[in-house]
């Protein structure tokens, strides 16, 4: 009995041990820990918690944002931001990229626009934004509505136009009308291109955000990490970019998600 | 009447690029030829020679810039559910559906109730062999299943005219050959009438009633049509060797043609 169960945990541990899951996990333990202690060596090395703070520094800089309130407010601001005007970006984003993607006239008519701002970040609109909507909500949100905008009309449109004639040609000689294409063909076929926009939109207003609450906001990561060099709080200022970084990670995991599960069939990959 | 009918049609296309842009390629010209009810008519010739063009514009997708294409009587204005369409690649099944679902498409969008759909689809779906695939997504499926798919798919529909742009050219020999008997086998509990595009003489032999071979463009037009009184299932005896040696020799000779033709239009000043 005894040695049986001895022997179905050796087995076990086979198992977990040759598993891809576990090699996986364990690269990204010892790719984490290697961070950890490059990290500590120098600012070990370098001395001057105010140039380089240590990882025990920089935990105990979490702990008394996390005491005063500040990081978990500044958080919660930069993410309702950045949520709104992905949300309001997409909702206008996927309308206009389909219109863009299905008429000539109206890609002719949106092009020389697309191809002047596609050069203009929306880092540039900051001040201009702040001129026009204030130093409050309204500015930020207007800025990841544009950026989101753009991402994900352009990439739906290239989606449109990427459709296979032959998938509407045989949609036509199944029966179905022009609406009927356009609902339960372009719409189905075009989703992947819609994601790989959100996706790409959802960095994009990462870095819209921060930059726009560094220049202009009274809260935020990014005001956040601006604010704490005034204190030469350097360790804070870790706090904030790391806090970023893991924001964008569990952003993309969420999307990631959604994208395997609810959108499986549409073979969306990003 | 015939089912089809095309009279002394041309097609034209601007060119696009190159040196001489501003002139017109004559793709085809005074083509003519008519398919009776319950035939099958097989288009041979030499690849580029405009044999996909002739299927397009029967099947609606493409104008004829000038001739009269009839179907049954009527000038084709469009794309219909009377003319369905084998495509030679799997881009025009939706990927996004099951192959149960793909099959449905047609009857889905005619709005057929529910119950007389799982009916008919399932009736298509075990003619053509693909039981027990009902729920996988076309690319879960070899090339030659999803060939299977795209005809069970237009079968579901019931149409008078099956239009196959070189349904199996892109599949590996054996499985080309099986999926001749099953297409034999299929077309005669269904008698449709069967426009069928190829480049394979042998394809043709094997599965027509007649065979128009086409002569190599510009201004492409049918060369000659062939007979084959064979009794099916067919077999390569020696009418169907004696056949095959007379076509042979007819593609040969405009196969050669289009070769001078590449090779002018390639060469230095010409």
């Amino acid at each position: 009995m005894k040695t049986a169960r001895a022997l179905d945990r050796t087995e076990w541990w086979r198992r977990t041990w040759d598993s891809d899951s576990f090699r996986r996990m364990l690269v990204f333990a010892t790719s984490l820990a290697c961070a950890f202690l490059v990290w500590t060596a120098l600012a070990w090395w370098v001395g001057k918690p105010a140039f380089l703070p240590s990882p025990k520094k920089t935990l105990e800089g979490a702990f008394e944002l996390i005491e005063n309130g500040d990081l978990y407010a500044s958080v919660i601001v930069s993410f309702a931001r950045i949520m709104i005007g992905f949300a309001i970006g997409t909702l206008i984003g996927v309308p206009l990229g389909l219109l863009m993607g299905m008429s000539p006239f109206v890609r002719t008519f949106m092009d020389p626009y697309v191809e002047f701002f596609r050069f203009i970040p929306p880092i540039a609109f900051v001040t201009l934004a702040v001129i026009w909507f204030g130093l409050g909500e309204t500015s930020k949100i207007v800025l990841i509505v544009y950026t989101t905008v753009f991402m994900v009309a352009i990439n739906t449109m290239i989606g449109v136009l990427g459709v296979d004639p032959d998938k509407r040609f045989a949609a036509r000689c199944l029966g179905a009308s022009e609406r009927q294409v356009f609902l339960h063909v372009i719409i189905p076929a075009v989703i992947p291109s819609i994601a790989m926009g959100m996706k790409i939109a959802m960095g994009n207003s990462f870095m819209t955000v921060v930059s726009a609450e560094m220049v202009a906001a009274k809260s935020g990561v990014g005001f956040l990490i601006f604010n704490s060099r005034l204190f030469l709080l350097t360790e804070w200022i870790f706090v904030g970019i790391i806090t970023l970084g893991l924001m964008g990670f569990f952003t993309d995991r969420v999307l990631r998600i959604v994208a395997s599960t609810l959108l499986k069939r549409y073979e969306v990959r990003i | 009447m015939p089912d089809v009918e095309v009279r002394n049609a041309s097609r034209v296309f601007p060119k696009k690029a190159g040196p001489d842009r501003a002139r017109e390629y004559v793709a085809l010209k005074g083509v003519d030829f008519a398919i009776t009810p319950g035939e099958f008519f097989c288009l041979l010739g030499p690849s580029g020679c405009g044999k996909s063009t002739v299927l397009r514009m029967i099947a609606g997708f493409l104008a004829a810039s000038s001739g009269e294409i009839l179907v049954r009587g009527q000038p084709v204005t469009g794309p219909s559910v009377d003319r369905a369409v084998v495509f030679q690649g799997d881009a025009a099944l939706f990927n996004w559906l099951t192959t149960e679902e793909n099959a449905e498409f047609g009857l889905r969008m005619r709005g057929v109730p529910e119950p007389d759909r799982r009916r008919i689809v399932a009736e298509n779906l075990r003619l053509v062999g693909l039981e027990g695939f009902e729920h996988h997504h076309p690319n879960q499926l070899s090339g030659g299943m999803r060939q299977r798919l795209q005809i069970a798919r237009v079968l579901a529909n019931d149409p008078a005219i099956l239009l196959m742009d070189e349904p199996f050219g892109a599949l590996d020999a054996q499985t080309r050959g099986i999926m001749q008997q099953e297409l034999s086998r299929i077309w005669s509990s269904r008698k449709k009438t069967v426009l069928f595009i190829t480049h394979d003489i042998d394809e043709s032999l094997l599965l027509a009633d007649r065979v128009a071979v086409m002569s190599a463009g510009p201004g492409a037009t049918i060369k000659a049509v062939f007979k084959v009184p064979l009794a099916r299932p067919r077999e390569t005896n020696e009418e169907f060797l004696r056949l095959r040696k007379e076509i042979k020799a007819a593609i040969e000779e405009e196969v050669m043609k289009s070769m001078r033709q590449v090779n002018h239009e390639n060469s230095p000043g010409a």
